[in-house]
């Protein structure tokens, strides 16, 4: 019986090799940073104390936990809402194919790639440093990302779909703000809503994250609990954080097929 | 000149009752928001103003003096992705079959897996880093286990979905040829996977990058733990130094990872 290749010649010499490569760069990572794996090894035998006493809910403080939840979840709507409006704004003077200003634009694009480049923790603790703890730290943080994040993706969707709508209108005589009023917004908003919500769950996981380094919010209670060494409370905050991102995550994915596909 | 009076034509067809209801409720929850978070409105506007006055007075100019210190930390930051990423790339591509309804066909099993990946994704990566330095303690191999969590969870999801849009036309006429399931799933399945594969690894590897310079702000090693004592130490100058550098990986690694991407994708 004739044997009949199912992978082209040669193919299994490439992956040998690339697996050669990736295998070097795997182990000349682990080799160049110290992991200390016998403090790990060490400290292992205090894991299964820890954890039996992470086994217990502390019902106490889910009124509190609540009331800091909403903290979170308003500071992240609040931060979408002028995010949204600076974003949207911003990206129509630096899509490529209606921006007014060809530098104006590549300025834009710069310094929104730098913005994003900055981890939004780093941000946060900048932020602190100059405004001190509190929520108005936190909606600026949130607010540098997100714009960030939406002035790109924006950005991306205007580029993407409006080139033929642009020429149209144009040709028209219509103006720059007639254009994108009446031609890009509505052939946009779809894919802006998809955008937005995206943006809105990383509002809210970073308002969370950001309680760590000291803007309130469930993120701060949790340092809290941890600081305190309260088992019972830290195990409960964990599992409101993640019912609540599950929700929202599911919340979210509905809106956004509403607007999708209509049918409200 | 008289045919100026023409009526105008409705540009917008929309349902003008609805917009308003609409616009009303979002303005309640803003008003809401700030009433709630006792937020004034000038500490709000004015808020991004002082803040840049203060960056450009205290932050400016870097201070570069010990750039050559911070070398073993970046190097710790980039390693923890590195590993961080081949580990979980491997978990959750075992994941990724076992959600996917092309290659799993036992429901129950699809939830579990479904459910747990769940947990891991929606919990934010600082959290698990809080948490496990809570249970294992400080050290940079915290770190690797946090970054590890988190990206099976992203990980998991996307290959899962690449995994789902592969065509079932394919896997069907090789399960008609009577194929074992790991011959279906060699020949059929992963050759067509490798695209979305390698895409979703190298971004799944940028994410991991910026969280890790981040993690040590929770005590889990890499350059945060400098931001953070630089900062504690009103050294904001370095801070700030150090930041520069952040942004210097970050941009570097897309530069990287956007040419492997041409290159294979």
């Amino acid at each position: 019986m004739e044997h009949i290749r199912v992978t082209s010649k040669g193919s299994l010499g490439k992956s040998l090799l690339l697996v050669l490569i990736l295998g070097a760069v795997f182990i000349a990572a682990v080799n160049l940073i110290n992991l200390d794996m016998l403090k790990f090894y060490e400290r292992l035998e205090n894991v299964p104390d820890v954890l039996s006493r992470m086994m217990a809910v502390d019902f106490s403080i889910v009124p509190d936990a609540l009331l800091n939840i909403v903290t979170s979840l308003a500071l992240a709507l609040l931060t979408l809402f002028v995010a949204v409006f600076l974003a949207m704004f911003l990206s129509f003077l630096a899509a490529s194919t209606i921006a007014p200003n060809r530098y104006l634009a590549i300025f834009i694009k710069g310094f929104f790639a730098i913005i994003r480049s900055v981890p939004s923790l780093v941000w946060g603790l900048m932020v602190i440093a100059s405004l001190g703890f509190g929520n108005v730290s936190g909606f600026i943080t949130i607010l540098i990302s997100a714009v960030g994040y939406l002035v790109k993706t924006f950005t991306g969707s205007i580029e993407e779909s409006g080139g033929e709508i642009i020429e149209a209108m144009k040709s028209t005589g219509a103006s720059w703000f007639k254009i994108v009023y009446h031609g890009l917004i509505p052939l946009c908003i779809t894919a802006f809503f998809a955008w937005i919500t995206v943006c809105f769950e990383m509002n809210v996981s970073e308002s969370i994250g950001l309680g760590i380094i000291g803007v309130g919010g469930i993120g701060l209670l949790l340092t809290q609990a941890i600081n305190t060494y309260n088992y019972g409370q830290t195990t409960t905050i964990v599992i409101m954080i993640c019912l609540l991102m599950v929700v929202l995550e599911f919340v979210m994915t509905r809106m956004k097929n509403i607007i999708k596909f209509g049918n409200s | 000149m008289n045919n100026k009076t023409i009526h105008k034509i409705p540009l917008d067809q929309r349902d003008s009752k609805r917009t308003f209801t609409v616009v009303a409720a979002i303005f309640a929850m803003l008003i809401f928001s700030v009433v709630y978070l006792k937020i004034s409105f000038i500490d709000m506007f004015m808020g991004l103003p002082s803040f840049v006055m203060f960056f450009f007075e205290k932050f400016f100019p870097p201070n570069a003096e010990n750039l050559k210190q911070y070398i073993p930390s970046v190097v710790d930051t980039l390693g923890y992705a590195v590993i961080s990423t081949y580990i979980s790339t491997i978990i959750a591509f075992i994941f990724g079959i076992l959600i996917s309804e092309n290659t799993n066909k036992f429901k129950t099993l699809r939830v579990i897996t479904r459910g747990f990946v769940s947990i891991l994704r929606n919990i934010p990566f600082i959290i698990w880093g809080a948490l496990l330095v809570y249970i294992f303690g400080i050290g940079g191999i915290v770190g690797v286990l946090a970054l590890i969590l988190v990206t099976i969870g992203f990980l998991s999801k996307s290959y899962a979905e690449s995994i789902d849009e592969i065509s079932g036309d394919k896997l069907e006429a090789l399960r008609a040829n009577g194929s074992s399931y790991f011959q279906i799933l060699f020949h059929g399945v992963i050759p067509q996977f490798v695209p979305a594969w390698i895409n979703w690894t190298l971004f799944a590897f940028e994410i991991n990058v910026r969280a890790s310079a981040v993690l040590g702000l929770v005590g889990a090693g890499g350059i945060g733990v400098l931001i953070d004592t630089n900062i504690n130490l009103f050294k904001y100058e370095e801070a700030f130094s150090i930041i520069a550098v952040i942004v210097m990986i970050i941009l570097l690694t897309e530069l990287v990872t956007n040419s492997i991407r041409k290159r294979f994708v």
